[in-house]
């Protein structure tokens, strides 16, 4: 055990020295264009071509899984350095919203409490702990589906609001909603049965399949079908680094 | 006025010895925080600021929690503290278990004398771990050097390297799942119609459709052609008819997300009724 | 503009890259060479006292016992121990159980692949008193020889993916080369892109806000990546305005690709002393508990307008009414196509799909660009044109043009 804890010590000290290290080679070397702007689109494109390349050997072939996961590895442990980034980020900006005594800085607390509460229980004994299970399934559950049920009530909303819009296009769009909607509840046909005439030749919920296999079927495979034109070449863009405006500033 | 005179019953706090039931304060807390947050459908106000900044605090933690336990520990700590045990045993030659199949492997290599000098054995060992292990972590201390804004510009190799592996991938992917598989089910057949004997409603009302089907998808890949005004004879007809398309389809989702959306709803009031009020079984 | 021109010259990043790539090939075919020497010598692992102590060496020796063990004459099933009278019927049995067999099953073969089987070993075996189950042996044998592939580095299966990529691929880079030569190109008005202008000026006269939501992925989707070179040109707006810009993100790389993006904007615009890091902030990578603290910042804020392009789930519909609700115009985009109607519902503008892609193109009208955005038109009128050739085909009874389009 206490090899052990000898090694992580290590650890931390060996990663505390590489980041300085880092921090003075960044800082060293920022003004040589190669590495500021080429090499990064270098990184881009090497990944791209891989990812490509492996798509293409066949299954049977051990160097398909062999790539598959040394580049999640990759993309996980990348991530989840960049996620400090984010949290240094919300932790200093509600500390400064306390220390400033900015609007509404009382419920910064609670949120730093929550924080650091959940970080500590949930570092400390993993997800079988008691005091993170009950932040989880009393406080995190909750709250995560009473948001995800707040939607039943915008989707009346928006649905009410489209009643009053004007134009072809809306107008079209709630008629298929409205028959789809009928279509698929039992009450649904008891009240198309008092739309005069057209309830005499259709039937709602055959008439609500026949727009879903026909139509829903045609729409979102054209928008697929453009989605995907559109994200091919915005890869191609970006793997051949003529689209690089996410690395922001060029000098 | 005590809430037992207007008849209700309530999730108790306590248990029935006196002792305080974790479950009971559990559901108080969790029914409160419900009610905080539907509290912003009236207006903004403190409850739901509360609520709203605790369940972002909560969720930050959680996510934290989260990517050390499944991502960080499994992916990099862990590798690497076996490793080293493994390499510490190996190189003084001790009598401990190696435990990675790997190490395991060129131990084996070693004793039986066919992998070389224990100097290569290290330079492997090394070439592994560096690729493996140490540059994502180079990389991902590259991200973290943006809090430093003179070295800020080092997170560009972590950035590039995870969009092209996301550019590499939709590539052949959007390829495979969509392009090809969707036109391939667009290619509806019309020999049943051609080989009609009579009038069979049956196979002019599928050919009718599939027809609708067609040419629906067609006018309305039309509308998202860039290059051209959408005038004309062709065009202008084509992607009009392409948008009614799209807004139906649009309208057939919608109503079909509808219902599933009120279940959800149902769901938090029987949690509401049941579990804390005890109202409905 | 000018530094985003492609500069052909500079071979020196490919030749990097050229070196970094060999030296990822090489350590995955390491791993997969030492994988193989594991398989073979874990079985006299026992030897050796090291490991004969260790728990774990144990399961090792007992994986790869099994993986030996799949290399052995595979299980024949007992319908087949009949004697072979050269019927049909018994070469369609035969082909049946040799698809299915356990080795082979992964391989999708076709019958008439797994005739082909048959005839060969048929071809082999020496004449006289056949059984089925001999036969069967003899073709899976010569299947596992003849469809092992790997060593192979080109899966043969998914050669149609290549053509249709290639093909795709040529007609974008050919109209991006050709735009490069200064060609005008005529794009269509895209009304949700028009409109960025006229929000962001909206804002301003109001003294309000702008909310600029980037989805909830990560960097690695293209539809983010879409999103923050529009927040570029939103930026550049509010810079010139001098009007906030509320950047709340549910992914920290998003957060801080889009600091860089925006104080590129402001730069830009020479106001970089109104650019404020902490407007660009991360709240939490949880879907609803972003959405409960964007919901918080509309309700606050009161932003005028708001913008929604990216990834979008079920948070679309909670923000846009949020949004309507404190009354701000919004343009939204993203190709998530069930999230789409809720857009078109709820906001001023929606993109729907590849307008959200175009988008990049659009604002920036850089010929490069441009030209890519033609290659896509010329694609799409290509899937048309292969759309009503594979009907009529298919119409007349002809499939190989439809079977090539099987994907595995």
């Amino acid at each position: 055990m206490d090899k052990m804890a000898l090694f992580n010590g290590f650890l931390i000290i060996f990663f505390i020295v590489l980041f300085v290290l880092l921090i003075v080679m960044g800082q060293t070397l920022r003004t040589s264009l190669f590495l500021r702007r080429k090499l990064p689109l270098a990184f881009c494109f090497i990944m791209g071509v891989t990812m490509i390349f492996q798509f293409f050997i066949p299954p049977e072939n051990s160097l398909y899984k062999e790539i598959e996961d040394l580049s999640t590895k990759w993309i996980q442990i990348i991530s989840s350095f960049a996620l400090v980034i984010g949290l240094i980020s919300l932790v200093t900006m509600n500390f400064n919203k306390i220390s400033r005594k900015y609007e509404d800085w009382q419920y910064s607390i609670v949120l730093l409490l929550g924080f650091f509460i959940t970080i500590f229980y949930g570092l400390r004994d993993g997800f079988e702990g008691k005091e993170f299970d009950f932040i989880f399934n009393y406080m995190y559950v909750p709250m995560q589906s009473t948001m995800f049920s707040i939607l039943a009530f915008f989707v009346a909303s928006a649905a009410f609001r489209a009643f009053r819009a004007r134009s072809r296009e809306a107008t079209l769009l709630l008629t298929a909603a409205v028959i789809v909607m009928l279509g698929r509840v039992e009450l649904g046909s008891v009240i198309w049965s008092y739309i005069p005439v057209v309830s005499r030749y259709f039937d709602v919920s055959e008439l609500a399949q026949w727009i879903n296999t026909v139509f829903t079927t045609a729409g979102q495979r054209a928008i697929l079908l453009g989605a995907s034109l559109g994200y091919i070449a915005a890869s191609f863009k970006i793997l051949l680094g003529i689209e690089r405006s996410y690395f922001g500033s060029e000098e | 006025m005590p809430l037992f005179m207007l008849g209700l019953n309530f999730k108790p706090v306590f248990e029935t010895g006196g002792a305080v039931s974790v479950e009971g304060i559990g559901i108080w807390i969790a029914a409160l925080l419900t009610l905080g947050i539907y509290s912003f459908l009236y207006k903004d106000n403190f409850v739901y600021k509360f609520s709203e900044y605790l369940f972002v605090g909560i969720s930050a933690g959680y996510t934290l929690v989260l990517t050390f336990h499944k991502y960080l520990k499994p992916s990099l700590i862990e590798p690497l503290q076996e490793y080293s045990r493994d390499f510490y045993h190996i190189i003084t030659s001790s009598s401990f278990p190696v435990v990675n199949p790997w190490m395991l492997d060129w131990q084996t290599q070693l004793i039986a004398n066919k992998f070389g000098t224990q100097f290569q054995f290290i330079f492997w060992f090394t070439f592994k771990i560096f690729i493996f292990y140490l540059f994502p972590a180079i990389l991902g201390l590259m991200m973290i050097s943006r809090v430093i804004p003179s070295a800020a510009w080092l997170s560009r190799f972590p950035l590039a390297t995870i969009v092209g592996y996301g550019s590499g991938i939709v590539i052949v992917t959007t390829l495979h799942a969509s392009v090809l598989e969707q036109v391939k089910a667009s290619f509806v057949s019309f020999a049943p119609l051609l080989h009609m004997k009579g009038i069979d409603w049956g196979i002019i009302a599928q050919s009718a459709n599939d027809f609708i089907l067609v040419f629906g998808l067609c006018c309305a890949i039309i509308y998202f052609y860039f290059s051209a005004e959408h005038k004309g004879v062709i065009l202008g007809p084509a992607s009009n008819f392409g948008i009614w398309v799209l807004m139906i389809t649009f309208g057939a989702s919608f109503g079909y997300t509808v219902m599933a959306r009120i279940s959800l709803l149902i769901g938090r009031f029987q949690f509401l009724l049941g579990d804390w009020m005890q109202l409905v079984k | 503009m000018s530094s985003l021109k492609f500069n052909h010259k500079k071979t020196n990043y490919l030749l990097m890259s050229v070196l970094l790539g060999f030296s990822l090939m090489f350590t995955a075919g390491q791993a997969r060479a030492t994988g193989e020497i594991t398989a073979q010598s874990s079985q006299t692992a026992e030897v050796t006292a090291a490991s004969a102590e260790a728990t774990q060496a144990v399961s090792v020796t007992a994986e790869a016992a099994a993986a030996a063990e799949t290399l052995q004459v595979p299980d024949v099933p007992a319908e087949l121990n009949t004697g072979y009278t050269g019927s049909e019927k018994h070469i369609k049995t035969l082909c049946a159980h040799i698809i299915k067999s356990r080795t082979l099953a992964s391989k999708d073969l076709e019958e008439s692949e797994a005739r082909v089987l048959v005839m060969d070993s048929l071809a082999q075996l020496p004449i006289e008193k056949l059984t089925l189950a001999q036969i069967y042996v003899h073709a899976v044998e010569l299947g596992e020889k003849r469809y092992d592939m790997s060593h192979s580095y080109f899966n043969p299966k998914r050669s149609n993916v290549l053509i249709a990529g290639i093909l795709l691929l040529s007609f974008i880079g050919y109209f991006t080369y050709h735009a490069r030569q200064g060609k005008d190109m005529f794009i269509r008005k895209i009304a949700g892109l028009s409109a960025i202008d006229e929000a962001v000026g909206r804002a301003t006269e109001m003294g309000k806000p702008v909310l600029f939501v980037p989805g909830i992925y990560d960097m690695d989707d293209i539809q983010t990546i879409a999103g923050v070179s529009i927040l570029g040109h939103v930026a550049k707006k509010t810079a010139e305005y001098e009007t906030n810009l509320l950047v709340p993100c549910t992914r920290s790389l998003v957060m801080s690709t889009s600091q860089e993006v925006v104080r590129e904007a402001y730069l830009k615009a020479g106001r970089v002393d109104s650019f404020k890091p902490e407007n660009i902030r991360y709240l939490t990578d949880d879907q609803f508990g972003y959405v409960a603290g964007v919901d918080g910042i509309m309700m606050r804020e009161k932003p005028a307008a708001n913008f929604y392009l990216g990834v979008f789930f079920a948070e679309s519909l909670i923000l846009a009414e949020t949004g309507h609700h404190v009354g701000a115009i919004q343009i939204a985009g993203t190709a998530m196509v069930h999230q789409i109607p809720f857009f078109v519902a709820a906001c001023d503008y929606t993109l729907i799909g590849e307008e959200l892609f175009a988008a990049s193109a659009y604002l920036t009208r850089e010929p490069m660009q441009l030209g890519t955005l033609k290659g896509q038109d010329v694609g799409k009128f290509l899937i048309i044109i292969v759309i009503v050739l594979g009907i009529v085909l298919e119409t007349c009874g002809i499939t190989f043009f439809s079977d090539w389009f099987i994907t595995h």
